[in-house]
């Protein structure tokens, strides 16, 4: 899957600019700083925005996961069935796949931050064979990021993900990085991301530092 | 309670309240005596059994629009009365009197559409005005109704010197389910029907469009299009009924909530089919209490409001523990 010469103008200003890079297998990072064209990039992939030039190559269905929802008052399952897409069946394996078996009848606005994000996640991903998700691990504790991390390396195996974030921890499950800025983007594998790289995109000095086996990304802030 | 169980007691509420209904009014008739030859049989049959028809076709009508009002925009406080529409349809039903006055005959052609062109109008400026804020669009729909309700005020003022047989003020402004013909019930049940089949068909499209327009996009839903249609829908069912009762208010807010209280789900699949089946037997009581069980005949809104204070003040409550 691929996205080639992608440009997506909104309200009369380009967003995105000749954006060309490969979706991988696994899980492919959007990097970016605000305003970069995160969302709007996830929006184009899923159909929601056309863009002016360019094409977005993907098999399959799309599931989504939006950075931001409503509270809603029913039942996870309910939730789940939601645009009456797929089999009840389904819906309750992914549930299970994300950890939340058993939660089907529990009322949506009443779980936790962390919890109605993989509800949203399993219905994501029980919807499409790609499957694009905006900030899943923004606010949560680090129990909480930490199964939704869990949950993302574990279903990289079997659907191809494209994760929109500013939590750089994401880069240590990331297959592919994809960064946007100022409208165009670089395509690198996870391990090129360094200092300098990182440090150009944010405009402030990031540290990456390795530790436990795994990256630790430090920004600067008394600059 | 399962939805099931709340559509049952619903159904099986509604012969005894028709009977209810039936015996209440200006004259009282005993059960008995409905079946007798004379003026109770005409009192009965040809004048509040149509209107006990009208009255839980318009609940279950005004309850399902409610449900949709409140799904579709993500506010507990929305129903036909609350945005406006009822009003706005009240001063084009208005409208078509004074047309009738200036010679221009035929006024029961263009009734419906002119109630419907005024409650649309009504419905779109306090939904833009508010801009999906809760509170935004409540104070938007109190002030497109007062400005409706002044305008029909004014108008009627005007009107009811020239026009004597145009309904009273507390008609247009608070309804009575006096006079319906069965061809009216027709068209009722007609657009009952068609609304709770439409609604209950696409309810896990709004249930999508409730927790998300992005992910309702996604499926090639246009959010605020759907919206639109759903809002036109409301409009044309409110004309009718306001055209031929008055406006009736508080019912489309209050039943959704009781569904959704007793229902412990929030969800289109649960509550639309709920408030369809319990909005018949919360009107149809109503206004055997209006017409006179009282010992005299008020409007229906003036009931139905007295029914809704303590839902509304339930909603908001809850809304403030959910805050927290």
């Amino acid at each position: 899957m691929q996205v080639r010469g992608l440009s997506v103008r909104l309200g009369g200003s380009y967003v995105l600019e000749d954006v060309s890079f490969d979706i991988v297998e696994g899980l492919n990072l959007v990097l970016g700083p605000n305003g970069a064209g995160k969302t709007t990039l996830l929006r184009t992939i899923a159909g929601i925005y056309k863009p002016v030039k360019g094409r977005v190559d993907v098999r399959g269905e799309v599931g989504y996961m939006p950075a931001e929802f409503a509270d809603a008052y029913m039942p996870v399952m309910d939730v789940l069935l939601a645009g009456g897409r797929r089999s009840p069946g389904r819906y309750l394996a992914w549930l299970k796949a994300v950890g939340l078996e058993g939660f089907e009848n529990r009322i949506f606005s009443e779980l936790s931050t962390g919890q109605k994000r993989l509800v949203l996640l399993a219905k994501a991903l029980a919807e499409g064979e790609l499957v694009l998700l905006d900030e899943p691990t923004a606010n949560l504790d680090p129990a909480h990021k930490a199964l939704i991390m869990g949950v993302l390396q574990r279903v990289k195996k079997l659907k191809t993900l494209v994760v929109a974030t500013h939590d750089l921890d994401l880069v240590n499950i990331a297959d592919n990085v994809i960064l946007l800025k100022g409208g165009s983007a670089i395509q690198m594998r996870p391990e090129e991301l360094n200092e300098k790289v990182l440090s150009a995109a944010y405009g402030i000095p990031i540290l990456v530092v390795e530790a436990d086996g795994r990256k630790l990304f430090l920004p600067r802030y008394d600059v | 309670m399962r939805p099931g169980t709340l559509i049952l007691i619903s159904f099986l509420s509604i012969p005894p309240l028709t009977i209810l209904f039936l015996s209440t009014g200006a004259v009282f008739v005993p059960p008995d005596k409905f079946l007798a030859s004379g003026p109770y049989s005409l009192i009965v049959w040809e004048i509040r059994l149509p209107a006990a028809i009208a009255a839980a076709l318009i609940g279950s009508i005004l309850a399902v629009s409610g449900a949709v009002m409140q799904i579709l925009y993500r506010n507990p406080l929305l129903d036909p009365y609350i945005a406006g529409t009822a009003s706005g349809a009240a001063f084009g039903a208005l409208l078509a009197y004074l047309l009738a006055t200036a010679g221009r005959a035929y006024f029961f052609l263009y009734q419906v559409p002119l109630a419907f062109l005024f409650a649309a109008i009504a419905s779109a400026v306090t939904l833009a005005v508010g801009r999906g804020n809760v509170y935004a669009t409540v104070i938007a729909g109190v002030a497109v109704s007062y400005l409706f309700s002044a305008a029909t005020t004014i108008g009627l003022s005007y009107l009811s010197s020239r026009v004597p047989q145009i309904p009273p003020l507390a008609f247009w402004l608070f309804g009575y389910i006096d006079y319906v013909s069965y061809r009216v019930d027709a068209a009722l049940a007609a657009i009952a029907a068609a609304l709770a089949i439409a609604a209950i068909k696409e309810a896990r499209r709004m249930d999508l469009i409730a927790i998300s327009d992005e992910m309702a996009k996604v499926r090639r839903i246009r959010p605020d299009g759907y919206r639109l249609a759903w809002i036109s829908a409301i409009s044309l069912s409110t004309a009718l009924i306001v055209s031929q009762v008055g406006v009736i208010g508080f019912v489309g807010l209050m039943v959704p909530h009781v569904a959704r209280l007793a229902l412990r789900n929030g969800s289109a699949t649960a509550v639309i089919p709920a408030s369809a089946a319990l909005g018949a037997p919360v009107l149809l009581a109503s206004d055997a209490v209006a017409r006179g069980l009282l010992g005299f005949s008020a409007p229906v809104t003036a009931i139905t409001s007295i029914f809704s204070a303590p839902v509304i003040v339930l909603v908001l409550h809850a809304g403030k523990r959910a805050e927290r």
